[in-house]
Formats: structure tokens, C-alpha cells, sequence
């Protein structure tokens, strides 16, 4: 691989061990896939940040040796999500080894410099990459949205990548960095009409189910998606598949004119996603038995504001059946807002919680041992069942408000 | 009965065990308990079964990109699989194998999925590019 002068001095050492180990692991990683040279980025989102996924001690281990040499963070970088909610843990009888283990590990991370956003939706709070631009970040849905919706462009980096590149200030140019790997191959042709954000959902849990490593290309959709929509089709996709980008025809940036998508090529496939599709996928994704539903979950990724709001405004003067455990999370910047509103006691007074930093996929110890989670994240019911040994349920948000004001679940 | 395959090594080095074999991607956040080493996740082929010490063969990475972070976890817990076997690369996995040096092979003349099942004895050498199967 080419590197310039100043590349060459990181990679012999001259910046010190630690610029000299993650210049070298990024090159080797680069050359796995035919890198020319390395790539300035503008900005990072960094993760190693969940203790109780991201392994506990040997995280806690990893980020201590890197510590070791006082690194700090060279572009404008946000924090990926935690494994608790850092501000409010107290409240929820969480064992104290993980608040431990988590507050450790945030010290640590802050110590480097990041922005201290602990979410999952970056791009939510500030972090807002430039179309065209080259990046550096994980959390699998964040890197689908950044290079679909906004245009820029990130591999599907993991922690470890994302931490050597924003000490670096660079990383290896290859696969979507560059414009011919950001082509669609798969055409979804979606005859669906897809009626709310969890629908979008379901198209992308289909989609990465279909498309695998592949580029898909959604045709067919008979509005602008929002911001919702995009999340929950790109946290879906990316957990069925190892997708890392979509194509939304005439809507996202690299598909507005006719063909540009395909680049001229015609798709190796074309796939149907119509009503029937649309039905398979919310019960394939359905587990459990029986009626009751004892947790109800929203924000997976982090709700934005309006969702939060919405929510409040759908739980405003009633209560959340006993037994039944409200969470809407979002990230700790949305929450103040949220409180400076006023919609957070509205949802308390109903028995709901807003929860920042963390979710249930990344917490895995939540005070509580749920038997049947309904959700309106494909991505969430899709963890569930292996991490909490609990049934799941996805459906839209209408749904699991009324859900959870019943405490039971009505197909 | 031997086969031998040969392809890319693209993270160097030896490592041999019992293959466990599966036409679906594998998501290490979420999908296998590292503790353990079993995969959890619901509805896939090879629920309940333990990625220790095997040559693991799958198409590629999906889902979650902490394969990087459990692979780590793994290979300090005792956890890992010795090798890895896949038809397409996905960059946290590759990642990840780089970090903790564990073998990692792609691009075979042969179908590995196909060619390999569950239950044979694998020996990866991906310094060479070779793979030798035995079985039983």
C-alpha cells in the first residue's frame, strides 16, 4: 500500500507504539482488501462501549492498554452506546458489577475524547457526516444510514477499526470508499404499501435476509421515507445481512437519476417484497405463546425527538398496565430536551421510563427477567429471544402503546 | 478419506479442529454467547452449538460489527474457534482475526460449504492457502 511521508513515520514507530500498532493493523486490514492507500476521514463514531457486550473484562482490558499511552481521538468523534443508562442506573436494579464494570469503561473512552453521546443514532445528536466525505464509524445501523441516506462513506468498521483510524486520522480506501463498490446488485421491488416506520422495518429484515453483502436498491416506495422509516429499514437490514448501504430509487443520493444506482449494469436479481412478504416477515419474527405481554420497548435505534413526543402524547392520562414494563430509549441529549418539554412526566405519570445511553440489546442485565418483549424494532425482536431467552413480538408504535396499556398483545 | 482445497489465506496461520458448518451468516454480538461459546441465536441452523476450539465454515459476518470485540473476548476467555473458513470477507470479522491472529481463509477452489461438513477433521494453514479435510 501506498503511504505518504508523515504515514510512513506512524507506521515505523517515529509517532510512538500506539500510532505505530494501529497504522500497521489498519494496513494489514487494508491490503486484506486491495487498498491503494490510506484515506483521510472527517469524522468517527467510536464504540468498545457496551462492558456487557463487548466483554466485560477484556474490554475493559483492551481499552486499558490503550489508555496506557494517553490517545486521544484526532476528528470530531460521538461515543457509541453503553451498557447501562450512566445517569439514572440506580433506579434500575441493575447487579453492581455491571454499573462498575460500565462506569470504568466510560472514564475510559472519555479520556480519549469523544463526545460523551453513548448513542446508537449519532447522526441524531449532532454527528453529521458531509455526503461524499470518508468517515469512520460503527454501529451497524449508523454506518447503513450514513452511507445511504447522507451519502457519505464508512465500511462496516468495528470498534477496534474505528478507535486505530481516529487516533490516526485515516483509514485504508476500499470498499465503499470507493465509487464502484457502492453500486446496488439486487433490485427490491416493493409492490408493499409500507404504512409506518415498523413496516420499514420489516422490508429491511427481508432485504438483508436476500441481499446478504449486497447492495440492495429499494423500487416501488410511494413516499419519501422519514427519518424514522430510514432507521428502522437501515438497523434491520444490517441485522439480517451484513449490508452496509441501500438505495432508495429517486429518493437517496447516489439514486436519484435514472439507473445511477446500478451504474448502468442491470441487477443480478430482482425480488418481490408485496403484501404477502410483508405478512411472512412480521410472523416469522414472532416468538412466544400466549397473550401477555410483560415489556414494551421503543427506540431501537434511539428514538428521535418526535417519536418520543408522539409517545408521550399516546400515553397522556392513561396507565401502563401493572406488571408491564414500559422503556423508550433515546439519547441523553434528546432526553433533556424531552424533560425541558415537559413529555417526560407524562410518560412516568403513565408508569413508562425513558431510558438514555443503553438498550436492552446492549444492556443484557435490565433489573428484570421479561418473558415476551413487543417492539417496534425488527432489529430489537430480532436479538431478544437468543439474549433474553424471551418471546418477541415487532409492531408498530400504535401497537405497543396499546400493548402496553393492556398488558396483552392483539394480533 | 482426505480432500484438500486451496485459497486465499487472509490472515496467516495454522489452526486445526472439528468443523462446524452452516450455510447462514453468524453474528458474534448477539448471536453467540462468548461466555459459553454457543450459538443462541433463535432459528439459526446451528442453535445451541459451541464454536470452541472448531474450524468454523460460513458464507460471512452479519448483523452486529462487534465481531472485532468478540472475537477479542473470545480468544481471552478460551472461547474461540481455531480457524475460519468464509466465501466473502466482512471487514469487522477480518478485523478481528487480524487483532487476536486467528486463521482466516477465503476464496477456495471449492465450494466450502459444500465441500466440508460438520463432524470432519479440518487443518487450516493459511500461511500456505491449503485446507485438508479428513473424514471419518
Amino acid at each position: 500500500m501506498y503511504l505518504t511521508k508523515e504515514e510512513e513515520r506512524m507506521y515505523n514507530g517515529e509517532c510512538g507504539e500506539l500510532i505505530e500498532w494501529a497504522m500497521k493493523t489498519i494496513v494489514a486490514w487494508g491490503e486484506v482488501f486491495n487498498a491503494k492507500r490510506m484515506v483521510k476521514i472527517d469524522c468517527a463514531h467510536c464504540s468498545c462501549s457496551a462492558y456487557m457486550v463487548d466483554g466485560k473484562k477484556s474490554i475493559l482490558d483492551f481499552m486499558g492498554d490503550l489508555a496506557k499511552s494517553k490517545p486521544r481521538v484526532v476528528v470530531p468523534a460521538t461515543c457509541q452506546v453503553a451498557s447501562t443508562d450512566m445517569v439514572d442506573w440506580k433506579n434500575l436494579n441493575i447487579p453492581e458489577y455491571v454499573a462498575e464494570g460500565q462506569l470504568k469503561l466510560r472514564d475510559l473512552i472519555e479520556g480519549m475524547g469523544p463526545a460523551p453521546t453513548w448513542t446508537c443514532a449519532p447522526y441524531l445528536v449532532g454527528n453529521i457526516p458531509v455526503g461524499g466525505s470518508n468517515i469512520a464509524w460503527c454501529e451497524s445501523s449508523a454506518i447503513v444510514y450514513a452511507n445511504s441516506v447522507f451519502g457519505a462513506r464508512t465500511n462496516r468498521e468495528c470498534g477496534q477499526s474505528v478507535w486505530f483510524a481516529s487516533f490516526i486520522g485515516r483509514t485504508a480506501e476500499y470498499g465503499l470508499r470507493l465509487d464502484e463498490n457502492r453500486r446496488a446488485r439486487v433490485l427490491i421491488d416493493v409492490t408493499a404499501s409500507l404504512k409506518n416506520e415498523t413496516d420499514f422495518g420489516a422490508l429491511g429484515y427481508f432485504g438483508g435476509k436476500v441481499a446478504g453483502l449486497r447492495i440492495p436498491a429499494f423500487k416501488g416506495i410511494k413516499k419519501i421515507p422519514t427519518v424514522e422509516d430510514f432507521m428502522q429499514v437501515s438497523a434491520a437490514l444490517a441485522t439480517t445481512g451484513g449490508v452496509p448501504m441501500f438505495h432508495v430509487l429517486g429518493v437517496t443520493p447516489e439514486a436519484r437519476r435514472d439507473n445511477e444506482a446500478f451504474g448502468g449494469e442491470k441487477p443480478e436479481e430482482t425480488i418481490e417484497f408485496g403484501e404477502e412478504e410483508l405478512k411472512k416477515t412480521y410472523e416469522g419474527i414472532h416468538s412466544g405463546s400466549g397473550d401477555k405481554v410483560d415489556f414494551v420497548f421503543l427506540g431501537c435505534p434511539h428514538a428521535t425527538y418526535h417519536q418520543v413526543k408522539s409517545a408521550a402524547e399516546m400515553l397522556d392520562g392513561k396507565k401502563i398496565k401493572k406488571d408491564t414494563t414500559f422503556w423508550i430509549a433515546t439519547a441523553r441529549q434528546t432526553r433533556n430536551l424531552i424533560e425541558k418539554a415537559g413529555y417526560g412526566n407524562i410518560i412516568r405519570a403513565a408508569g413508562g421510563k425513558i431510558i438514555c445511553d443503553t438498550c436492552p440489546a446492549a444492556a443484557l442485565e435490565i433489573g428484570f427477567k421479561p418473558q415476551v418483549m413487543v417492539t417496534n424494532s425488527f432489529k430489537q425482536a430480532h436479538y431478544v429471544p437468543g439474549q433474553f431467552k424471551a418471546g418477541s413480538i415487532a409492531s408498530d408504535t400504535k401497537s405497543c402503546i396499546s400493548a402496553a396499556l393492556e398488558g396483552r398483545w392483539r394480533a | 478419506m482426505k480432500i484438500m482445497l486451496r485459497g486465499r489465506g487472509v490472515v496467516k496461520g495454522f489452526g486445526e479442529g472439528e468443523a462446524l458448518v452452516t450455510r447462514q451468516g453468524i453474528s458474534f454480538t448477539g448471536g453467540v454467547d462468548i461466555e459459553s461459546g454457543i450459538i443462541v441465536e433463535k432459528n439459526h441452523e446451528l442453535e445451541g452449538k459451541s464454536i470452541v476450539n472448531k474450524v468454523l465454515v460460513f458464507p460471512a459476518g452479519k448483523g452486529s460489527v462487534g465481531a472485532s470485540s468478540e472475537l477479542y473476548h473470545a480468544s481471552k476467555a478460551g472461547t474461540a474457534p481455531r480457524a475460519i473458513i468464509n466465501k466473502q470477507l466482512d471487514p469487522p470479522l477480518v478485523f478481528g482475526a487480524i487483532l487476536v491472529k486467528l486463521p482466516l481463509m477465503c476464496d477456495l477452489n471449492k465450494d466450502p460449504i459444500e465441500t466440508i461438513r460438520t463432524g470432519d477433521y479440518v487443518k487450516v494453514d493459511a500461511t500456505r492457502g491449503i485446507v485438508e479435510i479428513t473424514r471419518k
